[in-house]
């Protein structure tokens, strides 16, 4: 196994955040963390990171508790891509991609050329060289996001983990970071990411991890855990996961108050029984009336 | 582009010190310098014995200890304030951040109190900005964690503490002695320095200075946050420590030299970050030679403004605050 995690427990004061956690993953696979807030995916991917010490279990690299591992080695292979933020100070871009190669600088080092060719190389990788100069405060979320990806290169890593990467982001940056990180996985790469969209998980992941109140709900394949009934559970909401054809499916909400039989019927009186939401003549309906006049009877 | 901002502000800095040499009340023009230093060089040239005596004194015993002095408090609370920034994540914090101006205020005051003994006053007021800082520390490690925001909270406490303790020994201090010494000497001022004095605090804030220069890559990454930093493979814990050990060394020894100086650990890495920008690496040596320039301006004003000279912790805060307000309107690009 590639990292094991073994019976990890922690808690901030009283509040137990993860229960007994144990998983594992394997080598180049890319693994998506599900689960509502407060369920623990954050913490398990910093405790992962050695950000946080468990108060019980351990988590293991390549065989070796990372605890044993020292600092700069540990970052050398596993890099972290928080999540958007807005830094205090409007580095360069160039900059913030350079501080991916501290782990291979002792105090007194400075950075060299060849520092600044990998940062500059990782950057055209990621096809945002022209932004190195620009204040990494004044791009946009994507492309802050892409210059951290940029940095978790340049820190040579080949596993990334990855806290929510796509949250913040317009919906056109958060598929061009979902290809992102099917690229990365296909150059053999470890990803590791939460995420709080189901149908990410299904596009880009291998596996899926099901979290809630601190414990693994559910751990396997992507397309076999995430199902209507899984994501049921988890969120406590009714979800449809339909095929969408090419081996896509798309998660939408299934309940009655979305799935109005009388949206499309034109004709006879309202006999409803149930609320719906209606959107109509610009204008939002929602209730048992949403649907009043022109509702056929159930 | 931006390493030839320091070698200009470095030939800036070389200038100011000339010009500083020939203020005061003597008339010094550069033409008695160039012969003065033709006369201890060469041991010949227009200046007779007498003049180069007079000039030996003028220029080594009264006006250099107090150019050096200004040079060295600047450069070391510029530093100091722009590594607590970044350390603090935080671009309104400055050196006094953690205790230490008025810890080792509170040291000098109250060794005011008890001996006449100059020696005496310094040492107390450099080892209580080391306690100070030790009891913001140790307040923040009393909740067991690390972060940032507890030894923020340390520093208020321990500030607020030493504060209120050089209230009581201003309300028990002699009225009519102690009083006006202690509060002239709050205020900030060169006029009692002494080149033994510079030498011996000299050396040490400079050791401090360098030693913070070196942590400048360092300092980047802290900015981002601890999590980061970690994962950046830094040992967030010792580098922090020693930046504040090294950031508390140099601006206590400034306490040592001149008293309190204000506003300029807050203001001069703003001002070198709109000339070089915000990456560490070459804010800091930026902000010293900002610094030590800026008090050099400062102490030349303290003497000139009038026919007495005015305490130069005034001029910097009075002179600070509009350049402050200035420099917010312009500097939103360096700190959004």
């Amino acid at each position: 196994m590639f990292i094991r995690v073994e019976n990890i427990s922690f808690s901030y004061g009283k509040k137990e955040v993860l229960d007994d956690v144990s998983l594992s993953f394997r080598r180049g696979e890319v693994v998506s963390l599900l689960g509502p807030n407060g369920s623990g995916k954050t913490t398990l991917l910093k405790v992962l990171l050695g950000i946080l010490k468990p108060s019980r279990g351990r988590v293991l690299f390549e065989g070796a508790p990372i605890v044993a591992i020292g600092a700069k080695r540990f970052a050398r292979r596993v890099a972290y891509v928080p999540q958007l933020h807005h830094g205090a100070f409007s580095y360069s871009v160039l900059d913030v991609v350079l501080m991916g190669r501290m782990p291979y600088k002792n105090f007194f080092s400075r950075f060299t050329r060849r520092d600044n060719e990998i940062a500059e190389s990782m950057l055209e990788k990621l096809g945002i060289v022209h932004l190195k100069h620009k204040p990494y405060t004044e791009i946009s979320g994507g492309e802050r996001q892409l210059t951290l990806i940029a940095r978790a290169l340049a820190q040579g890593a080949d596993t990334f983990i990855m806290d929510e990467p796509i949250t913040g982001l317009d919906y056109g940056n958060q598929i061009r970071l979902l290809e992102q990180i099917m690229v990365l996985s296909a150059e053999g790469h470890t990803v590791i990411k939460s995420t709080h969209f189901p149908d990410h998980a299904l596009w880009v992941s291998d596996r899926a991890v099901l979290m809630k109140d601190g414990t693994v709900a559910a751990d396997g394949t992507a397309s076999g855990e995430i199902t209507a009934g899984n994501l049921g559970k988890l969120y406590n909401i009714p979800v449809r996961v339909m095929d969408a054809g090419n081996g896509f499916s798309v998660c939408i909400p299934s309940s009655k108050k979305w799935e109005c039989t009388c949206r499309d019927r034109k004709n006879g009186p309202a006999h409803h029984k149930h609320d719906c939401f209606r959107k109509e003549g610009g204008e939002t309906r929602a209730g048992k009336t949403a649907c009043s006049g022109e509702g056929k009877k159930e | 582009m931006k390493p030839s901002i320091l070698i200009i502000l470095c030939a800036v800095l070389g200038l100011m010190c000339c010009l500083s040499l020939t203020l005061g009340k003597y008339p010094v023009g550069i033409g008695d310098m160039a012969a003065f230093f033709l006369y201890k060089t060469a041991g010949a040239g227009p200046m007779g014995v007498a003049d180069a005596e007079l000039m030996e004194n003028l220029l080594f015993d009264i006006r250099l200890p107090r150019i050096l002095a200004a040079m060295l408090i600047g450069a070391a609370l510029s530093t100091s304030g722009a590594s607590f920034q970044a350390l603090f994540t935080n671009p309104l914090v400055s050196p006094k951040m953690l205790g230490v101006l008025s810890g080792a205020s509170f040291g000098a005051v109250s060794a005011m109190l008890f001996t006449r003994s100059w020696f005496v006053v310094q040492a107390s007021a450099a080892a209580f900005g080391f306690i100070a800082v030790g009891a913001a520390i140790g307040i923040a490690r009393l909740y067991r964690t690390d972060s940032i925001i507890m030894l923020v909270l340390g520093g208020i406490i321990s500030e607020a503490l030493f504060t209120s303790l050089i209230s009581i020994v201003k309300y028990v201090a002699d009225p009519y002695d102690d009083l006006p010494a202690i509060t002239y000497w709050l205020m900030g001022n060169l006029s009692f320095v002494n080149l033994r004095t510079v030498t011996i605090a000299g050396v040490p804030i400079l050791a401090g200075v360098f030693a913070l220069m070196l942590y400048g890559k360092h300092l980047n990454v802290l900015s981002l946050g601890d999590e980061e930093a970690h994962s950046l493979g830094v040992n967030i814990r010792v580098i922090r420590y020693g930046i504040i050990f090294f950031a508390t060394l140099a601006s206590t020894l400034t306490v040592v030299i001149g008293g309190m100086v204000g506003w300029v650990g807050l203001i001069i890495p703003h001002v070198a970050r709109m000339l070089v920008g915000p990456n560490n690496i070459i804010l800091l040596p930026a902000s010293a030679l900002l610094g030590a320039i800026y008090l050099l301006l400062a102490d030349g004003l303290s003497r000139l403004l009038f026919s007495f000279e005015i305490p130069i912790g005034i001029v910097t805060s009075l002179f600070g605050i509009p350049f402050f307000l200035y420099i917010l309107r312009n500097a939103k690009k360096g700190w959004s």
